[in-house]
């Protein structure tokens, strides 16, 4: 984030231009979780293969946008959303992005920025499967992703997801020298 | 190499022998001892002695595996579920596995499981397998000279493994033979009333289950035809694949004709090119292994409902000319039975 701090303050500013779309990004860490267990290889007990796609596939990813609005010269307001993605059996949620940027010139072509963010929501969760596992085990809730594991199903269900999206508080402080 | 413990009884002798308890130190022993127990029955992977058999169609592969370990303790002679089931750390837990073996006579042969050669008794080398499997699990382990009753759990799963026979005259051989060897009552009557998992290697004369060689049988194995919670377990050359399909080991006793054996058959790769240890008996306590580890997911499971999960679950894909007066129901699949039915 703090990368594309350089290009908003190169930029020339206008009286219009106070606004800029600093990140556009598609997919996350936990996007990237989900696609994973769409190729888990997973069996019935007839050795058949379960397919997993529509439990973790998504028709379109996570997609996170984010602006800067300046203040003045040396702050700036940093706000965005993202809009959360879902398959058959988890869910990530839409998010919000709100931070501060501050930028101040020192001497000699030195700089330095200040930059901080908050995001809310996009959280990952996951719902849990029912599986017939015959006259050995009857009918049981079940983590989708664990069906045939060694774990008892009700042990499973300990590992649901249930993840925080990454960077949902950032800081970042950095030097800059022109020359 | 036979490991005589004689047992009378007033109306036979009988001897409790190891089954294939060869020495590995070169292949020409092994084969020399299978051999010199007139094994060798329909031979290769045919198996037309008992019956009814198909012409063979489809060419056995031979095994990958040149040696026991490949790395980071993998074992190269074990399946994918052997594999998976080692290294998922959680297996066994809560059940109870008894092992009725020779642990204690001066009968000792070499072989690597993996960790190194080591030599030692029948009984150390089919107990150790298993404990490769399902590491979790509480052993008992009993020699065969101790005619003692085995005693069983209210809670939790069950497993006997019985990598031996009680061989008898066959003319001599009745229902209830057994009754006075304490040992062999116990699993026996655990096999019918369902109280135990009995895994019990199937033979390496190379002739079905039940049958004679040079008129004698196996009273132990000839008792629990019929049990509701046995699993005579056979030998594959190796741990076939779809590709590289596997045949019953030429010295494996096969199911047979008789229904009730072929319902209760499965057979399992042991690959003596990698650990130097062939037959039946290194058969056996691989599928102990897995019912320990079914009996540690499905804590309610009764033993019966174990046997018939192992026993329904069973591959047939990766067995060359698969037949089931041969290959019983077919190659265990750990992870098929550990696998639900449906799911949503």
């Amino acid at each position: 984030m703090a990368g594309l701090v350089c290009i908003a303050l190169a930029a020339p500013l206008a009286a219009q231009d106070y606004t800029h779309l600093v990140e556009v990004r598609a997919g996350s860490a936990l996007s990237a979780l989900a696609r994973e267990a769409a190729f888990l290889d997973q069996i019935y007990s007839d050795g058949s293969p379960i397919d997993m796609a529509p439990w973790y596939g998504a028709d379109w990813q996570d997609i996170q946008m984010t602006w800067l609005t300046e203040i003045d010269a040396a702050t700036g307001v940093y706000w965005g959303f993202s809009t959360g993605e879902g398959g058959g059996k988890y869910r990530i949620d839409p998010g919000l992005t709100l931070g501060f940027l501050s930028v101040q010139e020192l001497d000699e072509g030195w700089t330095v920025s200040l930059s901080t963010t908050f995001r809310f929501g996009g959280r990952l969760s996951e719902d849990p499967c029912t599986a017939d596992y015959g006259a050995i085990g009857g009918v049981q809730t079940v983590n989708c992703r664990m069906s045939g594991s060694y774990l008892p199903p009700a042990e499973t269900l300990d590992y649901l997801w249930d993840k925080a999206p990454e960077g949902q508080f950032d800081l970042d402080l950095r030097w800059e020298l022109k020359f | 190499m036979r490991v005589s413990a004689l047992k009378f009884s007033a109306a036979a002798l009988l001897a409790a022998t190891s089954l294939l308890a060869a020495p590995a130190a070169t292949a020409v022993d092994l084969d020399a001892a299978l051999l010199a127990k007139g094994g060798g029955g329909g031979g290769g992977g045919g198996k037309g002695g008992g019956g009814g058999d198909t012409t063979p169609t489809e060419t056995p592969g031979t095994s990958t595996c040149t040696s026991a370990l490949i790395s980071g303790g993998v074992k190269c002679w074990m399946s994918d579920d052997v594999v998976d089931a080692h290294s998922a750390g959680y297996t066994g837990q809560g059940t109870y596995i008894t092992f009725v073996d020779d642990f204690d006579s001066a009968n000792t042969f070499s072989g690597n499981w993996g960790e190194g050669v080591k030599t030692q008794t029948h009984g150390w080398w089919t107990s150790s397998e298993t404990k490769i499997v399902a590491p979790d699990a509480t052993y008992f382990l009993q020699d065969f000279k101790d005619d003692v009753a085995l005693t069983f759990h209210d809670v939790g799963l069950d497993v006997v493994n019985a990598s031996y026979g009680m061989i008898g005259m066959s003319r001599f051989y009745y229902p209830g033979v057994l009754d006075s060897y304490a040992t062999e009552k116990s699993i026996i009557d655990a096999a019918w009333g369902g109280n135990a998992v009995v895994s019990k290697a199937a033979g390496n004369d190379g002739i079905a289950v039940g049958g004679s060689v040079k008129g004698t049988t196996d009273y132990l194995g000839n008792s629990l035809i019929g049990a509701d919670s046995v699993i005579f377990v056979g030998a594959l050359d190796f741990n076939g694949s779809a590709d590289n399909k596997a045949a019953l080991s030429y010295y494996s006793n096969y199911a047979g004709s008789n229904v009730d054996v072929q319902n209760h058959f499965l057979v399992v790769g042991v690959d003596y090119k990698a650990t130097g240890l062939a037959g039946t008996s290194f058969a056996a306590p691989i599928v102990a292994g897995y019912a320990a580890i079914l009996g540690s997911k499905f804590t309610a499971a009764s033993e019966t409902q174990v046997v018939n999960q192992l026993l329904g679950t069973a591959l047939t894909t990766k067995i060359a000319n698969y037949s089931k007066s041969v290959h019983g129901m077919g190659e265990a699949c750990l992870s098929c039975a550990l696998a639900p039915d449906t799911i949503n």
